[in-house]
């Protein structure tokens, strides 16, 4: 196997709150290889969002990264000062968010947008970055580039928005694009093609994704590897195929059976997710391989 | 045998606006000219993309919006020639249930007063109030005890439980239900989708599911209006729709749709 592009090691974040202290990430660990897609699933609080952020150091307070290392290229992203991390940021990685039009400034320009990041990460200007905007609109499939990069967020719909957003982080070339929920905001067919949109990119360009979706639907479209997220940890992590065909843990098991499918019988009750660990699964909750790139909770073997 | 709901050529065109006098003469045309019957007991599942006119369709049916024209009929009483002051009565027999229920619930209200309200319009005496509340709390499988609570106390998923108890404590003969899944986790949806189901067989509940995710329609749905840019494109039986769809636009809807199995994925790359 080739050396991993991003490297998590035992990453804890914990959010400090009037009410106590929330352990949002509780000692995960994963690898992401070149070029490949890993889908991280989970349902609202698992953590999945909160390791995204992690990544880029992006955790606000209250919360704060308490343990772990994040290997970038073998260097520990947090250990790296403010200023060395904004040239990951953007350069090396980027971030596309679910809700385009809360990222995106209303005062600008489609254009203003992408120029932005070309000159404060590749030193473009001028119309040298003009042309490499519109290169970069045209890459996401927008149409009339040349005129569509000065229309105004509000101008577009919420495709064209996602799309925005993709070619402003694809606009500095990154190895790696963390989306977090990219599609769940759009309409179906929107959402196909932006799915197809971001599997062509990773072809070409050779980007890794993590790919952060409550939907196993995109996941099995998507992804190469998943790793499945519950109350702050990895329960189960393994190549598409497998995590599908045979599940080993309660939690993906009962999350599989749960979704209902364009083939679910008609009027008939759907599958629930009722697993919770108890304490003593709690405790024993470190991943172990199974199979070849398969681990499970240490428990649920 | 007479449907419960006639809907004929509803229409219901907005002004458009546009520039800084926001009047340009131009109309944007919601719902144009839609036309289904929903017998009783039947849930007729209503899908679209957004900006298709699906949920204006539902609102001018419980005439919480007024039509461009078109009319609907409940039970034979045209809906739309209603007096105003006729319009609670019309409340008791037509419901709808939100999508996102926190929005639609006065905050400063406990449960059982939010329910009790419902009560209240169909005339239940106040001192059998609190076990009536009861007896619907318990319908959406919560306890009694939760009456005293407000709504922020409460998740996504027992929020839509109480929209739900709120709706049926009215004894309707016809629901709206508009997104009532859309904003849940998977597992939520799940026991939503359930409680719906079995909700829907014991009362014998008459429906208008309103949804843009399909699996779910395919779940609860007897019969399937597919819409797009204010037209009915394809009314069927769930069982067509889903397995023999006639019309192009149902099909590249049911093709984008991502499939939970790697095996016969589509998107995937060799």
């Amino acid at each position: 196997m080739s050396e991993p592009l991003l490297s998590v090691r035992n990453l804890e974040t914990q959010f400090f709150t009037d009410d106590g202290t929330i352990k949002a990430v509780d000692n995960i660990s994963f690898d992401l290889a070149p070029r490949e897609i890993l889908g991280v699933v989970g349902e609202s609080g698992s953590g999945k969002s909160v390791t995204s952020l992690s990544v880029l150091r992006l955790v606000s307070a209250p919360g704060k990264i308490t343990n772990g290392q994040i290997l970038w290229k073998g260097r520990d992203l947090l250990t790296l000062s403010e200023r060395e991390m904004r040239a990951i940021r953007g350069d090396d990685i980027a971030m596309i968010f679910q809700e385009p039009m809360t990222s995106l400034n209303p005062l600008y320009t489609v254009g203003n947008h992408i120029q932005e990041a070309l000159l404060l990460h590749q030193g473009l200007k001028g119309s040298a970055a003009r042309e490499r905007a519109i290169a970069a609109l045209e890459e996401v499939g927008i149409r009339d580039a040349p005129s569509r990069i000065d229309a105004y967020p509000h101008q577009l719909s919420g495709g064209m928005r996602q799309r925005v957003m993709i070619a402003i982080a694809l606009s500095c070339n990154p190895d790696l694009l963390i989306a977090d929920e990219p599609t769940t905001a759009l309409d179906v067919t929107v959402q196909a093609r932006i799915l197809d949109l971001m599997r062509s990119l990773r072809d070409e360009k050779q980007m890794a994704i993590l790919l952060i979706t409550h939907n196993m639907g995109i996941v099995a479209e998507m992804c190469d590897r998943v790793a499945v997220m519950h109350q702050g940890k990895i329960v189960e992590m393994a190549p598409i195929n497998e995590i599908f065909a045979s599940p080993r843990h309660p939690y993906t098991q009962q999350l599989l059976k749960s979704i209902p499918t364009l083939d679910s019988a008609p009027k008939t009750q759907l599958a629930t997710v009722s697993w919770h660990p108890t304490p003593e699964q709690a405790q024993n909750a470190q991943l172990v391989e199974v199979e070849a790139g398969h681990s499970v909770s240490a428990w649920a073997v | 045998m007479q449907p419960l709901l006639e809907v004929r050529n509803l229409t219901k065109h907005f002004p458009a606006k546009s520039g800084m006098t926001g009047s340009s003469g131009n109309v944007v045309k919601a719902v144009d000219g839609v036309s289904f019957d929903i017998a009783q007991g039947e849930v007729l599942g209503l899908v679209g993309e957004s900006g298709s006119g699906k949920s204006t369709t539902g609102r001018l049916i419980l005439r919480l919006l007024e039509p461009t024209s078109g009319n609907v009929h409940f039970e034979g009483k045209d809906v739309f020639a209603l007096p105003k002051h006729q319009l609670r009565e019309l409340r008791k027999e037509m419901q709808i249930v939100f999508q996102d229920p926190y929005g639609a619930f006065n905050p400063r209200l406990t449960v059982g007063n939010i329910i009790g309200e419902a009560l209240e319009l169909r005339g239940v005496p106040k001192g059998n109030r609190a076990s009536t509340v009861a007896h619907y709390l318990e319908m959406v499988q919560m306890p009694a005890n939760v009456a005293s609570r407000y709504p922020h106390e409460f998740s996504g998923g027992q929020r839509q439980r109480i929209g739900i108890a709120r709706a049926l404590a009215v004894e309707p003969k016809f629901i709206v239900a508009d997104e009532p899944v859309s904003a849940l986790d998977v597992s939520t949806q799940a026991e939503i989708v359930n409680l719906l189901l079995d909700l829907q067989k014991r009362l014998n509940l008459t429906m208008l599911f309103i949804s843009h995710d399909l699996s779910v329609v395919r779940v609860l749905c007897d019969r399937v209006a597919v819409m797009q840019h204010g037209l009915l494109v394809e009314v069927a039986d769930s069982e067509q729709i889903f397995r023999a769809p006639q019309q192009e636009y149902t099909r590249e809807l049911l093709a984008a749709v991502p499939i939970p199995d790697p095996a016969r994925a589509r998107r995937k790359a060799a």
